[in-house]
């Protein structure tokens, strides 16, 4: 009974470089073997060695005793891994190709100066330090809570008058999200959104480069409000110049024992717009592919690792201080937010000067946002404006002479508030569809009217076959898992009318 | 278990809470369109097709079927324009996703025919451009990429139901694929072919390659069996065109709940082999037996000729009926085998004792019996506990067992709950796959369980963490058994064993600490000199932490075939009668008075030593049932050597194997799937098959076979139906008590006792009316348990300058036992086609071996060759190979050598040196 088979003898595994294992190692030692330490030890080799290896990529999945599947979802779902892609990516080498960059820089330039949450703009401070923010009062709130447990309902009470909405650009309030999570009970989670993925959007960026300890002291009264004893601040790993700073400031709280049985740990994102999403954050957080979970349940129900989990966008943690009585300082632009009616937009595009623009009410129309950009481009006309990101809305020219209340009034969403210029010369619908493929590439793949979707309607978009979308448009909306796939229907549906008119 | 009501579509419905809307809807017999759920067990909701949305009273979105439990009072419209409008557009979507080339080939698959059902335009969205041919280089299952829809329930297939993890979804945006490992083909990856992913993706993009192909066979009908591969006892269906098992799939059986592993998915050319057994066969003449060979196969046809039945069976007979009446029954010996029926191992063994006469019969149980401390404990020979009832255990111990090789279904179950939150204690040399998921691992020196154990029993008595209630209400011997682990502190079972005293001390706590703990072991326990104090060391450390008797708290010592059980329980054995009934006087009454004849004296020749025998020519007449020893016994040479000296051997089986090339008659048998008849699992519950396929040219069934020589014999009217058989033996099997075929035929499957209390009465007392699963609340059948002491055996062959490494033997997932059906399954063959000796890779190395080169194993015994493979999951000085592979019968090199209880064969430690060719 001789076999006719013949079956090559299995291969050994590759083996790490003695570099990459001592790379794991002192990447285990900190952030521990379970599965939530598997994106940061990915992003502690990618940035030793430029990216994971194969056998970096097992040795890691071997000592967090995952399989090699497993560990290879989360390492392909992450672009910021670069698995298998050695050589050293660093900032400002990765062009976003978000609509901003490429109109400004063509298709192929390879001119790699405009980049990912970076839109031209140095950066604008030096962060306030851990004394200063203390000389002006920091802390103090965190240290009263600590003291006097009683003076948690009041500063609840304060919140909940401050009427304060999320800054994501939803707008769910504040104190209601904080309602369902004290409802739920257990032992809960707060996260700091910083994933800041929407394109030419730098709000956050603005904020955490001038006063990371304000969001850090946000954060530090909102677990104890809340019973929470972990903090986790989820950072956009492209915004690696802030990575430091706020190890520095998170380190600086934990030498001064601000809050000492409170935990804040720095964790940096996969590098995907949909990583910002709460509940693929929190997948990701725990180990998984940044994948969104569907609702219900709420994270404020069973988040993190089931438990009842806070996430709130930076800027809302940093307006949240007006609630407890913090004021604006002349020198500290951004404490401008302290002002509930003031808006940060973040302004890119055929501007000269792109960079954040503080506004206060609704009063002006958006085309004074040009002035504080600098004015247009040399030899453009302004043509019109992109409003609130990648699923926002494209507002013509004209419209940008009517006062901002009044479009909002007319269903205008500001979102996150970027504002993308463009010109008379720029063609709308090649704007759309950069806009729609940027959706069709940062998704995250699971569910298929976004996945697919969003393909198709960038495809039409960018072939000018605009008819029979409208059902497309509706089933994206109508039967995605998460905010990004039904956003990306609501935009097609939107933009259908404006450039069918244009033709 | 409360019910809710709801509404779907204008039917009333109500379903169990927790049931989702696309089953209850189901249920209701409604035809709601879905894709990417199974509602089998161990399927979560994927809910990323969206092809199942529906609307929903009062919710402004619409929801996922698949995903959303029935709530009460909740009013479901499936039909209305809204979710028909956006179902429809969300199937066009998806069809683009497939290539016309791949739609074209796979026509019929549920994607397709969804298509059709919500009436989209598959090519509205256009199609994806032909990248790929299928991916054919996995010998089973074809992967065509551009088939793939995305759905991800081949991934929920790997990850969540079977837990082997290979397939990932990796990637994300519109790069999101299906990969296996870190994006290997399926050939390379660890996929270990469980063909689950194939079994439920709805395109086709994973496929049987029997199903893959241009023309597949038109199905003429389809029937289900049980797997006869292992004890899980897995039901499957087998699909049949022009009489040959096309395809297999999981059927719903109480073990496996639609899964199968590598042997029940691809194990099922054999029926239909060409070397299957059709005719009787007779030993020609000029054919004498020679202990030098070694033949295999169709070789061995050579040595005979076809004979009919009635001459084959006079001649069979008559060898024995002249030795019994010339030398008395002693000098025969009657092997059976364990993957037979109820019905056959009873009849077997009443043949034995009644027509031959002789008292020395057993079984291949034997060679791996790891239940014999267990019931000197208890008193009870089967499983306190089924292997299901870890979903409720906070910890289970794990012995010696590999059950993701060994009973890849049952560990599939083990695995689920590991990762819902059982703790897992792994005790076991080889670093299996299973290491990745305990909370410790206890990687141990072979041979040194007892060490081991008795530190991590000191551990609990010294730390009063043991349960001091339950051992002096329940158990007798812990005084002796304190005595007796005195010396092994933690640091001294550290120092033998290879394991930190730090782990042993913490895995001890977290055994005794739990609500609930199970204990597993499997032949890593058992198959040593030493094997029956393995065990009985882990069911002491067990009985004194009280871990039986609820919920999740037992001893299964995982058994080998797949009717082990059963065999047992009929009496094929030589210590017991039918129902573990002592040989004392009063019960050979009972029986002698049941089949109105004397029955031999006292207890008979165990497996081994009636080889032993043989070659001391004692016994001179063998019949041998579906068992192999020239291939499974310990010592190959000497076996065959005693084979030889036989003055009349009678095999029966369905093919010719080693052992029959010293047979004197052949005759040719029905395997499982061609048959009616009833075994009983791992888990006590008995199923009852029926045929699938006619048996092949003139095989019967074997019990059928023996009462046929027994009426040569003499004794007739042995058993006349399966029915009659199954009664009678149900009739004096006291854990039986209660079942009869035709409540296994109305039932299809029965968990025994079923009457716990009354099951044992008549044999002891003290059986207890608790819980059916977990048994022994109240008390042992023995009243109190009992911990034996030990016998303090060590290996006999440890290694020294001559043979410096240690042989242990085991099994591949692939094959089972001696290979004689797996070997000729084409795809098990073609996944693992030759043995293999695992070397571990420190040693690989500083040997200079090569996977390119054959070796040369050596023991005092004998020599084989084998191709050498890395493998860093063995620990250094240990090597490793598989007994199914007839070219390198690893059995060539064992010892034989028996543990002075259970007479089971030290396989798992013999040293042996390695010669490079
Ligand atoms: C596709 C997608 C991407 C998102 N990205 C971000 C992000 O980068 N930063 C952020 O704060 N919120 C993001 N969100 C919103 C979060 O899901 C969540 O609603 C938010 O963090 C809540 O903050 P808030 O309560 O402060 O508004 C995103 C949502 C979606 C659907
Ligand atoms: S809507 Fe898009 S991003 Fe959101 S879960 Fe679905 S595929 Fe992922
Ligand atoms: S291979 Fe099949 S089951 Fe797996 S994602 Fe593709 S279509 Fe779904
Ligand atoms: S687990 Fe055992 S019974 Fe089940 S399919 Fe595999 S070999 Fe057959
Ligand atoms: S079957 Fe419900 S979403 Fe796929």
């Amino acid at each position: 009974m001789a076999t006719k088979h013949n079956r090559p003898a299995p291969k050994r595994q590759p083996q790490p470089t003695p570099a990459e294992i001592i790379t794991v190692e002192e990447a285990v030692a900190r952030l521990g073997t379970s599965r939530d330490a598997l994106l940061e030890t990915l992003l502690n080799i990618r940035d030793a060695h430029g990216g994971v290896s194969e056998a970096a990529l097992l040795y890691v999945a071997r000592l967090l005793r995952l399989s090699p599947a497993e560990a290879y979802e989360v390492a392909t779902a992450s672009p910021a891994v670069n698995y298998e892609v050695t050589s050293r990516r660093q900032a400002g080498d990765v062009c976003c190709d978000s609509v901003v960059c490429v109109m400004l820089r063509g298709t192929d330039s390879g001119d790699h100066a405009f980049c990912k949450g970076h839109c031209r703009i140095a950066a604008t401070s030096q962060p306030r330090s851990f004394d200063a923010f203390r000389k002006a009062g920091g802390y103090t709130t965190v240290e009263q809570l600590l003291m006097f447990p009683a003076s948690r309902e009041e500063i609840l009470d304060r919140v909940a008058n401050s009427r304060i909405v999320g800054r994501a650009g939803v707008g769910y309030p504040v104190y209601q999200k904080w309602q369902n999570l004290m409802a739920a009970g257990g032992d809960p989670v707060v996260i700091v959104n910083a994933n800041e993925g929407e394109i030419a959007t730098f709000k956050d960026r603005t904020i955490l480069e001038s006063d990371p300890h304000a969001v850090l002291e946000a954060a530090l009264v909102a677990a104890l409000i809340t019973g929470a004893r972990t903090i986790f601040f989820y950072l956009k790993d492209d915004y690696s110049h802030l990575h430091p700073v706020l190890l520095n400031a998170i380190d600086a709280v934990a030498r001064a024992a601000i809050a000492p049985d409170i935990c804040i740990h720095l964790r940096r994102s996969g590098g995907a717009y949909i990583c910002g999403e709460e509940t693929a954050l929190i997948s990701s957080l725990e180990g998984y592919p940044a994948r969104p979970r569907e609702r219900p349940p709420f994270p404020t129900d069973h988040g993190y690792m089931g438990r009842p989990t806070l996430v709130h966008n930076v800027e809302t943690f940093y307006r949240l201080r007006a609630a407890w009585g913090a004021r604006m300082e002349p020198d500290i632009a951004v404490s401008g937010l302290l002002d509930p009616t003031a808006t940060l937009f973040s302004v890119s595009g055929r501007v000269r000067r792109p960079g954040p623009v503080l506004v206060s009410g609704m009063q002006q129309p958006l085309a004074t946002l040009l002035d504080a950009a600098g004015g247009l481009e040399d030899g453009h006309e302004l043509g019109g404006m992109v409003i609130g990101g990648s699923a926002g809305t494209i507002i013509r020219s004209h419209q940008c002479f009517v006062r901002l209340a009044d479009l909002i009034a007319n269903g205008l969403r500001l979102g996150t508030g970027s504002v993308i210029v463009f010109g008379a010369n720029d063609d709308k619908r090649w704007i759309a569809a950069q806009m729609a493929s940027f959706l069709a590439r940062e998704n995250c793949g699971q569910c298929s009217p976004c996945r697919i979707g969003s393909q198709m309607s960038a495809r039409a978009l960018a072939d000018g076959q605009l008819d029979g979308l409208d059902d497309l448009a509706s089933a994206m909306s109508e039967a995605s898992i998460c905010g990004l796939g039904k956003s990306a229907g609501r935009f097609l549906a939107g933009v259908l009318p404006l450039l069918r008119e244009n033709h | 278990m409360s019910v809710v009501t709801a509404v779907i579509d204008g039917i009333s419905i109500s379903a169990k809470k927790g049931t989702s809307v696309l089953r209850a809807a189901q249920a209701a017999g409604l035809n709601l369109p879905y894709l990417c759920a199974c509602e089998r067990e161990g399927y979560k909701p994927i809910a990323a097709c969206r092809t199942c949305l529906v609307e929903v009273g009062g919710r402004d979105e619409l929801v996922p079927a698949c995903r959303q439990p029935v709530e009460h009072d909740m009013v479901v419209y499936s039909e209305s324009e809204r979710a028909v409008q956006t179902r429809r557009v969300v199937v066009e979507l998806l069809s683009s996703e497939m290539s016309a080339e791949a739609v074209h080939r796979h026509s019929e698959s549920r994607f397709q025919k969804l298509i059709s059902r919500v009436e989209a335009d598959a090519t509205r969205f256009g199609r994806r451009a032909d990248t790929a041919e299928p991916d054919r280089r996995h010998p089973g299952i074809v992967v065509d990429s551009d088939a793939c829809i995305r759905c991800g329930l081949c991934r929920s297939a790997c990850q969540d139901v079977q837990v082997n993890s290979v397939i990932a979804l990796a990637g994300h945006g519109d790069g999101i694929h299906v990969t296996f490992d870190t994006g290997k083909t399926m050939a390379e990856s660890n996929c270990v072919t469980c063909g689950e992913c194939a079994q439920v993706c709805p395109t086709g993009a994973i496929k049987q390659a029997a199903l893959a192909t241009d023309t597949p066979a038109k199905i003429d009908h389809s029937s289900e069996t049980v797997c006869p591969f292992c004890s899980v006892g897995c039901r499957v269906n087998l699909n049949i065109a022009n009489d040959r098992v096309v395809y297999a799939e999981g059927a719903d059986g109480p073990a496996n709940h639609g899964r199968l592993c590598v042997k029940g998915r691809f194990g099922f050319d054999y029926l239909r082999h060409p070397d299957r057994l059709t005719v009787p066969l007779i030993r020609r003449d000029d054919a004498p037996k020679d202990p030098s060979h070694n033949l295999h196969g169709a070789d061995i046809l050579k040595l005979f000729r076809p004979a009919t039945w009635d001459e084959a069976l006079d001649r069979a007979a008559t060898g024995f009926r002249e030795l019994r009446d010339s030398l008395g029954g002693d000098s025969l010996a009657v092997l059976g085998s364990a993957k037979g029926s109820n019905e056959d191992a009873y009849i077997l063994q009443k043949a034995a004792r009644t027509a031959f006469r002789t008292a020395h019969i057993d079984h291949c149980t034997r060679l791996c019996s790891s239940v014999p401390p267990l019931a000197e404990a208890t008193g009870f020979s089967a499983v306190t506990i089924p292997i299901e009832q870890i979903a409720f255990a906070d910890v289970a111990l794990m012995v010696g067992s590999n059950p993701d090789v060994n009973h890849p279904v049952g560990a599939s179950v083990i695995k689920n709950a590991v990762r819902h939150g059982t703790k897992l204690i792994l005790v076991d040399p080889y670093q299996q796959s299973l290491s990745r998921l305990a909370t410790h691992y206890l990687q141990l020196s072979p041979g040194t369980d007892v060490a081991l154990l008795s530190a991590m029993t000191r551990v609990v008595t010294s730390e009063g963490l043991y349960d001091a209630d339950f051992v002096r209400q329940r158990l007798e011997g812990f005084d002796e058994l304190l005595e007796r682990i005195e010396p092994y502190t933690p640091d001294v079972a550290a120092a033998v064993c290879g394991v930190s005293a730090e782990t042993i001390v913490q895995a001890a706590r977290l055994f005794a600490k739990a609500s609930a703990a199970m204990c597993f072991w499997g032949m890593g326990a058992s198959q040593h000199v030493h094997g029956a104090d393995n065990i009985r060391a882990v069911i002491a450390f067990a009985l004194v932490c009280g871990q039986v008797g609820r919920p999740g708290a037992g001893l299964h010592p995982l058994r080998g075939q797949n009717n082990v059980q059963g065999s047992c329980d009929a009496g094929l054995g030589p210590s017991y009668l039918p129902g573990y009934r002592p040989i004392v006087e009063e019960q050979r009454a009972l029986f002698e008075g049941l089949w109105g004849t004397s029955l031999p004296e006292g207890p008979g020749l165990s497996t081994i030593e009636i080889m032993n025998a043989a070659r001391a020519r004692r016994v001179k007449g063998l019949y041998v049932v579906g068992g192999n020893p020239s291939m499974a016994n310990p010592d190959l040479a000497a076996t065959r050597e005693a084979l030889a000296k036989l003055d009349h051997l009678v095999v029966q089986d369905i093919f010719p194997t080693e052992t029959a090339a010293f047979a004197d008659v052949i005759l040719p048998a029905a395997a499982l799937a061609e048959r009616s008849g009833t075994v009983t699992n791992t888990d006590r519950i008995v199923q009852l098959v029926e045929p699938v396929l006619p048996p092949p040219g003139q095989a019967r069934e074997d019990w059928t076979i023996t009462s046929s020589i027994a009426e040569r014999l003499g004794v007739s009217s042995l058993g006349h139906t399966h029915e009659s058989i199954f009664d009678e033996m149900a009739s004096v099997v006291p854990v039986l008590n209660g079942l009869s075929w035709s409540k296994l035929k109305a039932e299809r499957h029965v968990r025994y006792p079923i009457h716990p209390a009354e099951a044992m009465t008549d044999v002891s007392s003290g059986f207890d009316a608790g819980l059916q699963d977990s048994l022994f609340a109240e008390a042992f059948p023995c009243g109190k348990a009992r911990i034996s002491p030990l016998h303090g055996l060590q290996p006999i062959e440890p290694p020294d300058a001559e043979f410096p490494l240690i042989l242990v033997t085991g099994r591949v997932r692939e094959h089972w036992h001696t290979g004689s059906m797996t070997r000729r399954a084409d795809v098990l063959d073609a996944l693992a086609p030759e043995a293999l000796v695992h070397v571990n890779s420190a040693d690989f190395d500083r040997l200079g071996l090569s996977a390119e080169q054959m070796v040369s194993v050596e023991t005092r015994r004998g020599v084989i060759s084998a191709r050498p493979v890395a493998d860093e999951k063995l620990q250094a000085g240990v090597i490793w190979m598989a007994m199914s592979f007839v070219e390198s019968a690893v059995n060539e090199l064992t010892i034989n050598k028996l543990d002075n209880y259970t007479r089971v064969p030290e396989y798992k430690f013999c040293s042996a040196r390695i010669v490079s060719a």
